[in-house]
């Protein structure tokens, strides 16, 4: 066979790099999510839509960025923001959050399910403001199951 | 004629809608015509021959040329190098990665 699916499994800075490369087509990348750090909302597993992204970015956005000190792309919510620099949560990670630079974002999650055509059509709502008001009190992995229950 | 059934005699050209990238040696190929780049379940390899017959299919050769140019490089049989790229050329219409120039 000359062709074939690939099983290459992209991360950090290649990811990030294929990400920007389908955005320059202006249409969304979807990804698998294998981390933990935003559930129950979007869980290990689940797909993520991500579509080119520019200020102004809003809080309780979810955002995708390329970690400066991991090299990893991360997928985190928007708590709160400083001059330039926006300072990122996961939903369900109470004592860590990051301040980023805007150049570090790949674009903003728009969408996000079990399949990727689920991810194409369900994305954050309502929910996104109080989550992240739940987060910086570093309550959200406390009462994340209540939003992914009224999501339903 | 069904647009895809292999012509020897066509012309192909990569599709407008697809994104390639060489990765550590690799040639990876994702098409988007759903509207979206699925990085998780559409990428494609090619291996060193589909590689060489991906970087030929420039618009302006035909596939029988092309097959002819690729033998000789690879020293390989003519009937199996030739079924190998008709098959190749054949997913390639399918997946919608490439398109008949002429």
């Amino acid at each position: 066979m000359l062709i074939k699916k690939s099983t290459r499994h992209m991360r950090g800075p290649a990811l990030a790099a294929l990400i920007r490369q389908v955005h320059q087509k202006s249409i969304p990348a979807v990804i698998r999510v294998r981390g933990g750090s935003m559930a129950p909302i979007i869980r290990p597993g689940d797909f993520v839509a991500i579509t080119p992204a520019t200020p102004p970015y809003r809080f309780g956005d979810i955002v995708a960025f390329l970690s400066p000190e991991t090299r990893k792309l991360v997928i985190h919510r928007i708590i709160g923001r400083s001059r330039n620099r926006l300072i990122i949560k996961g939903d369900n990670v109470p004592d860590r959050q990051d301040v980023i630079h805007f150049s570090h974002i790949i674009g903003t999650v728009t969408g996000y399910g079990t399949t990727p055509a689920i991810a194409r059509k369900t994305g954050p709502g309502w929910e996104k403001i109080p989550v992240a008001m739940f987060s910086r009190l570093k309550i959200s992995h406390r009462v994340g199951f209540l939003f992914k229950n009224l999501l339903k | 004629m069904n647009r895809n059934t292999v012509d020897t005699q066509a012309v192909y050209a990569v599709s407008p809608d697809i994104i390639s990238r060489e990765i550590e040696g690799e040639l990876i190929i994702l098409p988007f015509q759903s509207g979206v780049g699925n990085i998780e379940d559409d990428m494609y390899t090619l291996n060193a021959t589909g590689k060489t017959v991906w970087e030929r299919l420039n618009g302006r050769d035909s596939l029988e040329e092309i097959i002819a140019s690729v033998s000789r490089e690879f020293d390989a049989p003519g009937q199996q190098i030739k079924n190998d790229i008709v098959s190749l050329i054949q997913t390639l219409l399918e997946k919608q990665m490439i398109i008949r120039t002429c």
